[in-house]
């Protein structure tokens, strides 16, 4: 089992985006997925019609109480299931701070489904705290999502920097969302951070409003639009991120 | 739709009266359905010539839709989805099957094994989603109409069904959709649809091939109880002769063989109940059938050492490709036996003998007949491997396992005479000691084989040095097994030999045994 993180220090940047079409994608190729949804907000849950709610919330999950496996939605798709948000996540900081080996729990969690499971998602909630610590425990691939701009370059950094303090964490792959590719910062900013950082994929996704669209068919771009530079954007994505 | 699903597909025959239209809409009237547009597919149900997949509890069929070839993996008994996945073809072996996915238990039960159609279904479908309030799929349903190939062009239609397939978490909307199924008067339906197209196509069902035993009474006259093993024996040959044709897969060659040994043996060792000019002509006619299928299978079994994968296999590919060569020619020659007038006329003389045995043969009963003969080979065994001891000549070893094998065959072809389960018990004993004089026998004319080659491949100039040292450690490999098997011997021979197993032949020789179950 595979387990693959969307993440960024920052909201708004195309995690669960990302984490929606590559989980499709993924499920699509015949690997078993399942993607968790770990932001309380719940969108990967909203767009895939399942109710953002677990039974027994995300405290009695953490701490062993509930069974991962009587939790799991089927999605629309085949071989894609959603382990939910729940808005209990919100906590989920706290309930990890009263638990034993706090950063081990979410590997705890999926332990149960290793023969499951071929890859699995975790859409993370934007923050650095334990919740991420826990995330990069149980997680052997990091993919941070950046709009081309400065500030996200720095985050790149940052993250870095934590991963060596804590003695490896798992392999860390970006890349930029919502380029505007007629935007002459993006071009430069994309081009510099690609000549300082080789984790930074070649594969870039557009900014388009195939996106926006997302929130109203709620489904992945593939399916109501696989012909469009968002999906194939997303497809080249996925083939570079499995041959890395 | 998810992975793994824990709760098994719902599924109703819909009665000729009702339309599908009228199925699909008594469902909309219960809750939104979204219809999705109807399609027509190829399925072709995929296994090997022995069902091992089927046996292991898996189905598997390849759904060609347009250019897409769409796998899916299910299990027997519950119809759970364990894999699906978009292939760009059919596969045929292990290694054609996706990397991701759960197609482990498929590797491991094929191991290299050919994939084969067992069967090939054109099916219409008419695929809708049950939704809740939220637009999710609770539940899918499809009305499925298959059609099977009956021969000639022609084809069966199968009663249409309609499957109801929960999805993860959402269960309890399945059933209920299958109770509103079964309220409209749709029926359940049992067995899976390879079972039920299989019957449907006059086909055995899936499973283990029936042994060569066929339904024998003691007292019947021993004629006549030969020219129904006989019988049995020439439909296994003839049953495997289009797979040896097309080379589908060595297991056709290899049960055709054994159609023919097992015929050999029982011509051979009974002889005296049957016509003996006819049995003594087809019994020669048996043994160039033998022979004309010895060289492939020698040469199938040679490679099986040198496939890609297996240790070496790169130095060893000149050699794979000198085998496959000679694997080519010896197919030519084989079919080219098989249609030759010769072939043909074994056949005819077969089933002549099988007819005049039955008018003719001896009218003693087959109980006692078969009794004494199995008596006969056992005992004939025991004293010949009690005289093998450590400086014994290879001979003898291979000697004693020609005369296993006509044990085996006596007792395989004559199972029905004694009761249930006492023959496979007395197999399973011999298969013990069989094994370890296959093993021996095998690796030793293998060796002997490849070092041949390897002297023919250096005079040619046909293969690099890398190539002939990798088959001198092959031969090597092989003399070793050898040696562990002749050490193997004796405690293999004193079990079979022991007097629990002795015990249990007498059980199955004694007269009063030897009765109807």
């Amino acid at each position: 089992m595979r387990v693959l993180a969307t993440y960024s220090i920052k909201g708004g940047v195309g995690k669960t985006t990302a984490a929606v079409n590559l989980s499709y994608l993924s499920a699509r190729s015949g690997a078993r997925t399942l993607l968790w949804d770990l932001d309380p907000q719940g969108a990967a849950s909203f767009l895939f019609r399942v109710k953002p709610r677990i039974k027994g919330g995300g405290k009695a999950l953490v701490r062993g109480r509930t069974e991962v496996d009587g939790l799991i939605r089927g999605t629309d798709f085949d071989g894609l299931d959603l382990l939910p948000a729940d808005l209990s996540y919100r906590h989920m900081d706290l309930h990890l701070d009263g638990a034993k080996r706090p950063t081990r729990r979410l590997r705890r969690v999926l332990a149960p489904l290793r023969d499951a499971y071929d890859v699995v998602f975790l859409d993370c909630p934007p923050s650095l705290s334990l919740v991420s610590e826990s995330v990069f425990e149980a997680t052997s691939l990091v993919l941070v999502p950046m709009v081309p701009a400065p500030l996200p370059a720095r985050t790149l950094d940052q993250l870095e920097r934590f991963f060596r303090r804590q003695g490896g964490g798992p392999r860390l792959l970006a890349f930029f969302s919502m380029v505007d590719s007629r935007r002459r910062l993006h071009r430069e900013v994309i081009d510099e951070l690609r000549g300082t950082h080789p984790e930074v994929l070649t594969a870039t996704v557009p900014a388009s409003t195939i996106f926006e669209q997302m929130g109203v068919r709620r489904a992945p771009v593939e399916t109501y639009a696989p012909k469009s530079a968002a999906a194939a954007a997303y497809r080249s994505l996925w083939e570079e991120v499995l041959s890395r | 739709m998810g992975s793994p699903p824990t709760h098994h597909t719902f599924r109703f025959r819909i009665p000729a009266r009702m339309s599908t239209s009228a199925v699909l809409r008594a469902l909309a009237a219960r809750w939104t359905v979204a219809l999705e547009p109807p399609a027509t597919t190829m399925r072709s149900y995929l296994d090997t010539a022995d069902w091992r997949l089927y046996l292991a509890g898996l189905t598997l069929e390849a759904d060609a839709a347009g250019e897409a070839t769409n796998l899916l993996l299910t299990s027997v008994p519950t119809g759970a989805v364990r894999a699906r996945a978009a292939a760009t073809g059919v596969p045929h072996f292990a290694a054609d099957l996706p990397e991701a996915g759960n197609w482990l238990p498929v590797r491991e039960t094929l191991s290299d094994r050919r994939l084969l159609c067992a069967l090939e279904l054109r099916t219409s479908t008419r695929p809708a989603r049950v939704l809740n309030a939220d637009g999710k799929t609770t539940a899918r349903v499809v009305v499925e109409h298959h059609a099977v190939p009956v021969g000639g062009g022609a084809v069966r239609r199968l009663p249409r069904e309609l499957s109801i397939v929960p999805v993860r978490g959402y269960e309890r909307a399945a059933a209920r959709v299958a109770g509103e199924a079964q309220r409209l008067g749709l029926v359940p339906v049992d067995g899976s649809v390879l079972a039920v197209a299989l019957a449907a196509a006059a086909r055995p069902a899936p499973g283990r091939r029936p042994g060569p035993g066929v339904e024998l009474d003691p007292g019947m006259p021993a004629g006549a109880a030969m020219a129904a093993v006989l019988g049995r024996l020439r439909e296994e040959l003839v049953a495997n002769e289009a797979g040896v044709r097309e080379q589908l897969d060595d297991e056709f060659l290899h049960d055709f063989r054994v159609a023919v040994r097992r015929a050999r043996s029982i011509l051979k060792l009974v002889r005296a109940a049957l016509p003996e000019r006819e049995a003594i002509f087809v019994a020669g006619e048996l043994k160039w059938l033998g022979d004309i299928t010895s060289p492939a299978r020698d040469l199938d079994v040679h490679l099986v050492q040198v496939q890609p994968g297996r240790a070496a296999s790169g130095d060893l590919a000149p050699l794979r490709a000198h085998l496959l060569g000679q694997r080519d020619l010896a197919q030519r020659q084989l079919v080219e036996a098989l249609d030759s007038a010769r072939y043909h006329d074994v056949v005819k003389s077969w089933h002549s003998l099988e007819e005049v045995a039955t008018a003719t043969g001896s009218t003693a009963p087959i109980g006692d007949i078969a009794t004494t003969r199995i008596g006969h080979a056992y005992r004939t065994m025991i004293r010949r491997g009690r005289a093998i001891g450590p400086l014994a000549p290879p001979e003898a070893l291979h000697d004693l396992r020609k005369r296993g094998k006509e044990l085996r065959y006596l007792l395989e072809c004559f199972e029905r005479l004694y009761p249930a389960g006492a023959v496979a018990g007395a197999v399973r004993e011999l298969k013990v000691l069989q094994d370890n004089l296959g093993e021996y026998q095998d690796c030793q004319v293998q060796a002997a084989a490849l070092r041949a080659m390897a002297d023919d491949l250096y005079e040619r100039r046909a293969a690099p040095a890398a190539t002939l040292l990798a088959m001198g450690r092959l031969a090597e490999g092989l003399e070793s097994r050898e040696a562990r098997a002749r050490a193997e011997f004796s405690p293999r021979f004193r079990r079979f030999a022991s007097a629990a197993n002795r015990k249990r032949f007498d059980a199955l020789l004694d007269g009063r045994a030897a009765k109807r179950r």
